[in-house]
């Protein structure tokens, strides 16, 4: 019981400091600089900003 | 560096030619997910198919007790938990994993790694979940609920599990997009908690169990926190990908976004002992978690703001999107099932709800509103890219959609009600108990009519699903449609 | 928003001029004067969100405060703390006779009421009625409370002006008479109530009048036993007129007449 409590509370404890830990090298590695720039990441040029990319419902009118 | 152009271009995309080198290496992405994801998917279908029913048979037995009640293996105390372990790790689980893979390779910009390992995985976590559910039916459940499965089938869970974590470990060292996304943000933090969950609860009640109230306090904990830390992460790490994607606009405050993740790992891993208001503990852990269920407003109030804006003046997309209609349902179930969950939190609201219906109804608009409802709309998006085939039939799409709506509707908000109402009754001495058991049976009626209606979502699903993977598959290939560029041409995928 | 301003600005601009712009640094750098200022990305969280945030933590703050029972670990209820921990009156002698017996009922209590009637004496509102402060528990003698605790108590019955409906165990087959007097000793001196010490004479003389009821009790049976006195013969012959005796006598449950019938001298 001993050994498992105390991993346990080793458990309680390094999640938090991993926590900490990545806090620290997010802010470290300029991840809360540019968050115009971070919001862009789902796009690149084959899918750039501007255009819908699930559109294929109702479309028999428009476009077929 | 490499990365200010790519922001270069993500701003002016009228300047830069379409990147071919781009186009490909997105078609090269999806195509090295297809075997791994796929399988990860369709058996999480499958599981989906088996949890409905045994949802359904547990549904009927509710108001006709002896409904194949000659079958020891099909009595309500193994159907039910039967249904959950199916739903919560057969389905939900592997699809958010499936998903996750699928992000996870597109948002770190590289193609699968080692897809191999991840198929060995997907083959391990459904031997193990087969043993597990086998193990419920034939009596062997371990009677903790959320941990039902028997002890010899969660460590092939976890060999599973481990082999996951290695994965996304070398896919995240091996990224060429030095930033991270808010979705990654989730994703990876989902990762990290639920293998902390997962063997934390394992080893304190199954392996080496706590004694007295510690049990429920622990119970609690990890039930309400797979919700928390494991569905909510991956469940909006998918819908800050999706929305913005779909739309074709970036979302509304990347700070937002930030904030509600912060605050979401903050305040939600306290929050489960609300359940257990009334009940033989301390009562300051009952109320610690009260106060970090409230705050719970934070990120909840966040995210809904963030959605809302990032949508406002798209929403008519929502009419020819698949992949919106899901998601957009999901984050306002997500809305919806926190505030609800923020009032039962609350000890004078609790007094009455606790120990009925509406905690099922609860239950439910978040694992399935919320959860299930995303992880349609990301299927929708992933599957014809992975597969580079579209839906083959956009009217079981709709089919699916209002079924599953109905169906949702029908079940969260008539058991909700049905519940307060239980709640109500059971808390005035005067009305015999059995009384208020006799209460319930028109709202119990009703779930077993909206349980038939999202079965009926879930197959034109399948069916869909199994149509494309025919032409993938099966005798009828048909020509690969290249949906980044909507032309019919072959394109060349995996290998 | 940002980005339809992003595309504006660099659609209507003076753009760029890719085939002159071989450096790098230098192309970005037309880019970074062309967006909008970097201060609108980040803008800071709304004024009303902040307010919002703020009295959220003021409010957890001060539920935090005034519902945690003092962070103890033996305080189970959030709108009261006990003052002592193990709350027996008058614990300075050991020879106090009436001390010593609640503290051998406190083994008693926490074994076997206090999952119900928790670990103040409070009960839980609408489940288990309270010990401390009951009308019950206080009254002169332990006629009723003893059967209480000896056959158990089923149905509705009210307390302190709250009604209750449940179902509470028989202690007959579990508990001697030594410990049912030590635990009513103690639910009778605890928690700021005050009452006269229970015997073990006084409570094998109530086992021998409810030998033969097998059932619980029901509130309207034990509202005919009188509260004090050696059973329901002797209570009434102290103190009550002919009539009134009569009249408790006709309330009697039929296994305690019986009883009481049996054990008339010859």
């Amino acid at each position: 019981m001993t050994p498992m409590f105390l991993l346990m509370a080793a458990g309680s404890l390094a999640v938090p400091a991993v926590a900490l830990w990545a806090l620290r090298w997010a802010v470290g590695h300029g991840e809360f600089q540019m968050p115009e720039r971070a919001a862009l990441l789902p796009f690149d040029e084959a899918e750039p900003v501007g255009e819908a990319t699930d559109i294929i419902l109702n479309q028999r009118t428009s476009k077929r | 560096m490499s990365a200010p152009s790519k922001t270069l271009s993500a701003l002016m995309p009228g300047d830069v030619p379409a990147g071919d080198g781009r186009r490909a290496l997105l078609a090269e992405i999806d195509a090295s997910c297809r075997v791994p994801v796929l399988f990860f998917v369709v058996s999480g279908l499958a599981w989906l198919l088996l949890g409905t029913l045994l949802a359904l048979v547990a549904s009927i037995k509710l108001h006709h007790p002896g409904f194949l009640a000659s079958w020891e293996f099909l009595t309500f105390g193994r159907v039910r938990p039967a249904h959950l372990n199916t739903v919560i790790y057969g389905w939900a689980s592997q699809t958010g994993i499936g998903v996750t893979l699928w992000l996870m390779c597109r948002l770190c910009r590289v193609p699968f790694v080692a897809p191999g390992l991840a198929t060995v995985a997907a083959v391990f976590w459904n031997l193990g979940l087969t043993v597990g559910t086998a193990g419920i039916l034939a009596g062997d459940s371990t009677s903790i609920e959320w941990l039902e499965m028997p002890r010899y089938a969660t460590p092939i869970l976890f060999v599973s599990y481990a082999m996951i974590a290695v994965w996304s470990v070398i896919t995240f060292r091996l990224r060429t997009e030095r930033h991270l996304y808010v979705s990654q943000w989730y994703l990876l933090a989902a990762l990290l908690w639920f293998p902390w969950l997962y063997a934390t609860a394992q080893i304190m009640l199954v392996m080496e169990p706590v004694r007295g109230t510690v049990q429920a306090a622990v119970n609690w904990w990890f039930a309400h926190n797979v919700l928390g830390l494991w569905f909510t992460p991956i469940g909006l790490g998918a819908i800050y990908y999706f929305i913005p994607k779909v739309i074709g606009r970036p979302i509304h405050s990347y700070y937002l976004s930030v904030l509600g993740f912060w605050s979401l790992a903050l305040f939600y891993n306290w929050n489960g002992l609300h359940h257990l208001i009334g009940g033989p503990l301390p009562a300051w852990m009952i109320t610690v978690s009260i106060v970090a269920s409230v705050m719970m407003l934070v990120p909840v109030t966040v995210v809904a703001i963030n959605h809302h804006f990032t949508m406002w003046g798209h929403f008519s997309k929502l009419w020819h999107s698949p992949t919106l209609r899901f998601v957009v349902l999901g984050a306002v179930c997500y809305t919806l099932t926190s505030l609800q969950g923020i009032a039962n939190s609350l000890r004078s609201y609790s007094e009455v709800v606790h120990f009925t219906h509406h905690t099922i109804a609860h239950a439910h608009l978040g694992v399935y509103g919320f959860f299930t409802m995303v992880m349609f709309g990301s299927l929708y998006y992933v599957l014809p890219r992975i597969t580079c085939r579209e839906w083959p039939c956009l009217g079981l799409v709709s089919v699916h959609f209002w079924a599953c709506t109905l169906g949702l509707f029908l079940y969260v908000v008539p058991l909700s009600v049905g519940g307060f109402l239980q709640g109500l009754a059971m808390n005035d001495a005067s009305v015999p108990f059995l009384k208020v058991v006799e209460g319930t049976l028109p709202w119990l009626k009703l779930r077993t009519c909206a349980g038939l209606l999202l079965g009926l979502g879930h197959l034109a699903f399948v069916a869909n699903v199994a149509w494309m993977l025919a032409r993938v598959f099966g005798p009828y290939r048909k020509p690969v449609v290249a949906l980044l560029t909507g032309q019919e041409t072959p394109v060349v995928v995996g290998k | 928003m940002s980005a339809d301003r992003h595309i504006t600005a660099s659609g209507g601009g003076p753009g760029l001029d890719r085939g002159e712009a071989t450096d790098v640094v230098e192309l970005h750098a037309a880019v970074l004067r062309e967006r909008p200022e970097p201060i609108e990305g980040r803008e800071p969280l709304n004024l009303w969100l902040v307010v919002f945030i703020g009295v959220l933590v003021f409010w957890a703050g001060s539920y935090l405060t005034h519902f945690s029972g003092g962070f103890r670990a033996d305080e189970f209820s959030e709108t009261q703390i006990n003052p002592v921990p193990p709350p027996v009156e008058g614990g300075g002698g050991a020879e106090d006779p009436v001390a010593k017996q609640a503290k051998a009922g406190a083994i008693v209590f926490t074994t076997y009421c206090q999952p119900c009637h928790q670990a103040d004496g409070n009960g839980l509102p609408n489940q288990f009625p309270p010990l401390a402060g009951s009308e019950w528990v206080l009254a002169e003698g332990p006629n009723r409370i003893a059967r209480i605790v000896l056959n158990g108590l089923a149905g509705p019955v009210k307390v302190k002006g709250a009604d209750y409906n449940n179902q509470m165990n028989a202690f007959k087959d579990s508990l001697d008479d030594g410990q049912i007097a030590d635990v009513l000793t103690y639910i009778r001196n605890s928690w700021g109530n005050k009452a006269s010490a229970v015997t073990a004479t006084e409570v094998a003389a109530i086992r021998k009048e409810t030998a033969a009821k097998a059932d619980a009790y029901a509130a309207a049976e034990l509202e005919a036993v009188p509260v004090k006195g050696g059973g329901a013969a002797a209570g009434a012959s102290a103190s009550m007129t002919p009539a009134q005796i009569k009249e408790a006598l006709l309330k009697l449950p039929a296994a305690e007449i019986k009883a009481l019938v049996e054990s008339l001298p010859k």
